[in-house]
């Protein structure tokens, strides 16, 4: 997927099985970040549930 | 097209940053105060690059991951001239912002939290400051991820009323950065179109 050059260097596109690969790592990630602070939300307040966590949150 | 030493100094600044953060966390285990030490270093060294770059008389410099992968599997990086501007002073308001930081971090942060807010600010000003670096547009995805991540630690790092903020925080950043590799993924196809941002 070549698209020309530019100072004298080949310029490619990146597959898109590599960007997939990719996007699919950074997902992991953030699903990893995501539910790190839901293990802590849930040992803080007891519950997932957002309208207890409201109601308890006034408190903490 | 042989590339000089000089020429792979945008790599080596965000290898090495990237490198910096973690070294820093082992680092804090031996000497609480040593990753703000590290942090000041390396933002002096990252400060002079641009101003070099900048001075360079072809205009700019083009590195695709130090010259040994081709673009398609590297990480492609351009830093030309008038690129070199914004470059320089994202590094001089993280400077500022690392020095005059230093006191209230002291005062707000408890001391055991120190070494943890240092890595991921480190974390975190690489991402921005890569961001802006970067040649297409899914490595500003992944920038931009690298940088929202770590912004979401260091929001849960406060704990307890935090931690809500920054779940919230969590799935708005993965609506839009979702948004943003769509059309990365959208333009990758097209024989007109290309992501490439140079």
């Amino acid at each position: 997927m070549e698209r020309g050059t530019r100072d004298g260097i080949h310029i490619r596109q990146s597959p898109p099985h590599v960007l997939m690969l990719t996007g699919i790592v950074v997902s992991a990630a953030t699903t990893a970040v995501a539910l790190a602070i839901v293990i802590r939300i849930y040992q803080l307040y007891g519950t997932i549930e957002e309208s207890e966590i409201i109601e308890k949150g006034e408190g903490i | 097209m042989a590339l000089q030493v000089i020429e792979h100094f945008p790599v080596f600044i965000v290898g090495l940053s990237m490198f910096l953060a973690y070294t820093m966390l082992l680092a804090g285990y031996l000497n609480r105060r040593l990753p703000f030490f590290m942090s000041l270093a390396w933002n002096s060294f990252c400060l002079i690059c641009p101003v070099h770059i900048g001075a360079r008389p072809h205009g700019g410099t083009y590195s695709i991951l130090a010259g040994w992968v081709e673009a398609a599997l590297g990480h492609r990086i351009c830093c030309r001239c008038y690129e070199c501007l914004p470059a320089g002073h994202s590094h001089i308001i993280d400077h500022i912002r690392l020095i005059y930081s230093r006191g209230n971090v002291r005062h707000e942060i408890e001391e055991r939290k120190h070494v943890t807010f240092y890595v991921l600010v480190q974390l975190m000003a690489c991402g921005f400051i890569r961001h802006n670096r970067t040649g297409d547009l899914f490595n500003m995805f992944i920038w931009l991820e690298i940088a929202s991540l770590t912004a979401y630690a260091l929001i849960a790092v406060a704990g307890g009323r935090a931690l809500r903020p920054a779940y919230n925080y969590v799935i708005m950043g993965s609506i839009g950065a979702l948004l943003l590799h769509l059309w990365s993924m959208w333009l990758i196809p097209s024989p007109e179109l290309s992501i490439s941002l140079t």
